[in-house]
C-alpha cells in the first residue's frame, strides 16, 4: 500500500492574499491499495466529502493523479484507494489542495526515480492555479509564495512553529471559492494597496522573528475580507470581536472561508468560545480544532511488501 | 403517549463534545486518550467509538464544557501521540436525556423520539440508548426547542 498524509493549510492569513500560507497538524491521508487497469477505479471515501467525491471525474485526487501522470508520458493506470478525509470540504482549509498534493505524490510513486517534493511543487501550483495552500501543505510551515507564468518563488519561515496555536472555527456552511472569488473588486484603491503591502510583510517579518505582539496588527486586510466576510453569517462579526479579546493574536477568515482562524500563545479555549458561540448567534452551528503548526507538510509511505508493477512504472 | 414509561425528559447544557479523528486500530490507543484525560482530571462520559473504516477509528465522547480548557491541553497532542488525523471540539451543544424503563424493549419510543425532532429539523449529532435512558446531543440554539417538543410528545 502507499499512504500519503497530507496537512491541512489555512491560506491568505488576513494580509497575505494569495501568498501567505500555513499549514496545520491535522490530516487527509489517502491509501492506494492497488493499481488497477486504466480507467478502472476502486474509490471508497469516509470522513469529510463521503457520498460527494466517489466519481474519479469529481475526484480532486484522481484527477491531479491522471494530470500528473499525463504530464510525465504515461496513460495512468487505474487505483485502487481510500480516501480517509478529516478536512473539512469546501470551508476554507485547503482539503482541495490536499488532494492535489496526494495525487502528485502518488503519481510520483511510479517514476523509477521519484522526485523530490520541491521538485513537484510547479506542477501542484499549476493544477491549483495558486501557491499560498498547496506550498505549506507539501511542505509544512509558514510559506511566503509567489507564482508567475509557471515560475514559482517561495521562502519557508523557520521559526514561531511551537509558540504560536491556530484556534480554527467551522460553520456548518459553505462558500464556493467561486462565489468568494467573484465577490471580490476589479481593481482596489492605490491606499488599499499600499496598506496590505506594509502589513503582509510585517506578517511575514514578524512570523520569522517571533515579533508576535505585532501579529494582531500584521494580519489587517483591506483586499479580500471585507468582502468575504459578508458571504456567511458570523464572518464580519468575528473579526471584529476576536481583536478586542486579550491574549487573541490575530484572527483572518481561512482561505476564501467561511471558516474563520484566531491565534494565541495562551488559552485556545477563549478564543474559541466567542467564535463558535458568534456563529450559533448568527444560525450556524460550528465546532472547532485547536491546532499546531504542521512542520513536515505530506509525506509518503510504502509498505514494504508493495510494489508497482513493472508494465506501470513511468520512466 | 398511553403505556409510555419516559419518566423525566432533562436538558444539560453544561457539556461539550470531543471527536478524535482517524485513530488507527491498534490495541492500548483507547487506554493512552483516556489515560490522559484521568491523569487530567477530565471525567468522560458517552464514548462512542465508530465501527472501524479502513483500518481507522473515530472516538468521540462528552466532558463538562467547564473542563475543554484541560481537554483541549490533552487532546490536541493525539495526532502526534497516536497518529489520530485530527480532533474537533463543540461547545454549542446540549444533551436531551429521555429516563424511563424498558428502552430496549420498545423500539417504537426511540422511533418516536427521532420523529418528532426530525420534524422540526432538528440534527442529532450523537445518540446513546441504555436499557433506562436515551440520550440525544444536538445544537444547544435547540435546546429548548427539543424539549419542548419530546415534553409534548411523550406527555411527560
Amino acid at each position: 500500500m502507499i499512504s500519503v498524509r497530507v496537512p491541512a493549510t489555512s491560506a491568505n492569513m488576513g494580509s497575505g492574499y494569495d501568498s501567505i500560507g500555513l499549514a496545520l497538524g491535522f490530516y487527509n491521508v489517502f491509501k492506494v491499495k492497488g493499481f488497477l487497469e486504466r480507467e478502472i477505479y476502486k474509490i471508497e471515501v469516509l470522513g469529510e466529502g463521503a457520498g460527494e467525491a466517489e466519481k474519479p471525474e469529481e475526484n480532486g485526487f484522481v484527477l491531479a493523479y491522471e494530470a500528473t501522470c499525463r504530464r510525465w508520458g504515461i496513460e495512468p493506470p487505474g487505483l485502487d484507494l481510500l480516501s480517509l478525509n478529516a478536512i473539512p470540504f469546501c470551508r476554507g482549509l485547503g482539503s482541495s489542495s490536499s488532494a492535489i498534493v496526494g495525487g502528485v505524490m502518488v503519481a510520483n510513486e511510479l517514476r523509477d526515480e521519484p522526485l523530490s517534493k520541491e521538485e513537484l511543487l510547479p506542477l501542484m501550483v499549476e493544477l491549483e492555479g495558486h501557491p499560498d495552500n498547496v506550498v505549506p501543505c507539501c511542505l509544512g510551515g509558514f510559506v511566503v509564495s509567489c507564482w508567475l507564468d509557471g515560475d514559482l518563488r517561495y521562502v519557508r519561515l523557520p521559526c514561531g512553529e511551537d509558540e504560536m496555536t491556530a484556534v480554527v472555527a467551522v460553520p456548518d456552511v459553505r462558500v464556493p471559492t467561486s462565489q468568494a472569488r467573484a465577490a471580490l473588486p476589479k481593481t482596489v484603491p492605490m491606499e488599499d494597496a499600499v496598506f496590505n503591502l506594509g502589513r503582509s510583510a510585517l506578517l511575514a517579518a514578524s512570523w520569522a522573528t517571533g515579533k508576535w505582539e505585532n501579529l494582531s496588527w500584521a494580519v489587517g486586510d483591506r483586499l479580500h475580507q471585507p468582502f468575504r466576510s459578508k458571504l456567511f453569517p458570523g464572518g464580519e462579526k468575528i473579526l471584529e470581536t476576536l481583536r478586542e479579546i486579550p491574549g487573541c493574536d490575530g484572527v483572518a477568515i481561512s482561505g476564501s472561508g467561511p471558516t474563520m482562524v484566531a491565534f494565541t500563545r495562551w488559552s485556545p479555549e477563549k478564543l474559541a468560545r466567542p467564535m463558535c458561540r458568534i456563529f450559533a448567534e448568527a444560525g450556524v452551528h460550528s465546532r472547532f480544532f485547536v491546532l499546531d503548526v504542521d512542520r513536515y507538510g505530506a509525506s509518503v509511505e510504502t509498505t514494504a511488501d508493495f510494489r508497482v508493477p513493472e508494465e506501470r512504472r513511468c520512466r | 403517549m398511553s403505556g409510555c414509561s419516559i419518566d423525566t425528559i432533562v436538558c444539560d447544557v453544561d457539556v461539550a463534545k470531543v471527536a478524535v479523528l482517524g485513530v488507527p486500530d491498534r490495541p492500548g490507543i483507547a487506554a493512552h486518550l483516556f489515560s490522559a484525560l484521568k491523569e487530567a482530571q477530565v471525567p468522560v462520559e458517552m464514548v462512542i467509538q465508530s465501527v472501524m473504516r479502513g483500518d481507522v477509528n473515530d472516538i468521540a465522547f462528552l466532558i463538562k464544557d467547564s473542563r475543554i480548557g484541560e481537554a483541549i491541553d490533552v487532546c490536541r497532542k493525539m495526532p502526534g501521540e497516536i497518529g489520530a488525523q485530527g480532533v474537533t471540539f463543540d461547545t454549542e451543544i446540549c444533551r436531551v436525556a429521555l429516563y424511563g424503563k424498558g428502552f430496549s424493549d420498545r423500539p417504537e419510543l426511540l422511533s418516536d423520539a427521532f420523529s418528532a425532532l426530525a420534524e422540526r429539523g432538528i440534527n442529532l449529532e450523537m445518540i446513546v440508548e441504555t436499557p433506562e435512558s436515551l440520550c440525544c446531543i444536538l445544537a444547544k440554539s435547540r435546546s429548548e426547542e427539543a424539549l419542548d417538543i419530546l415534553k409534548k410528545r411523550f406527555d411527560s
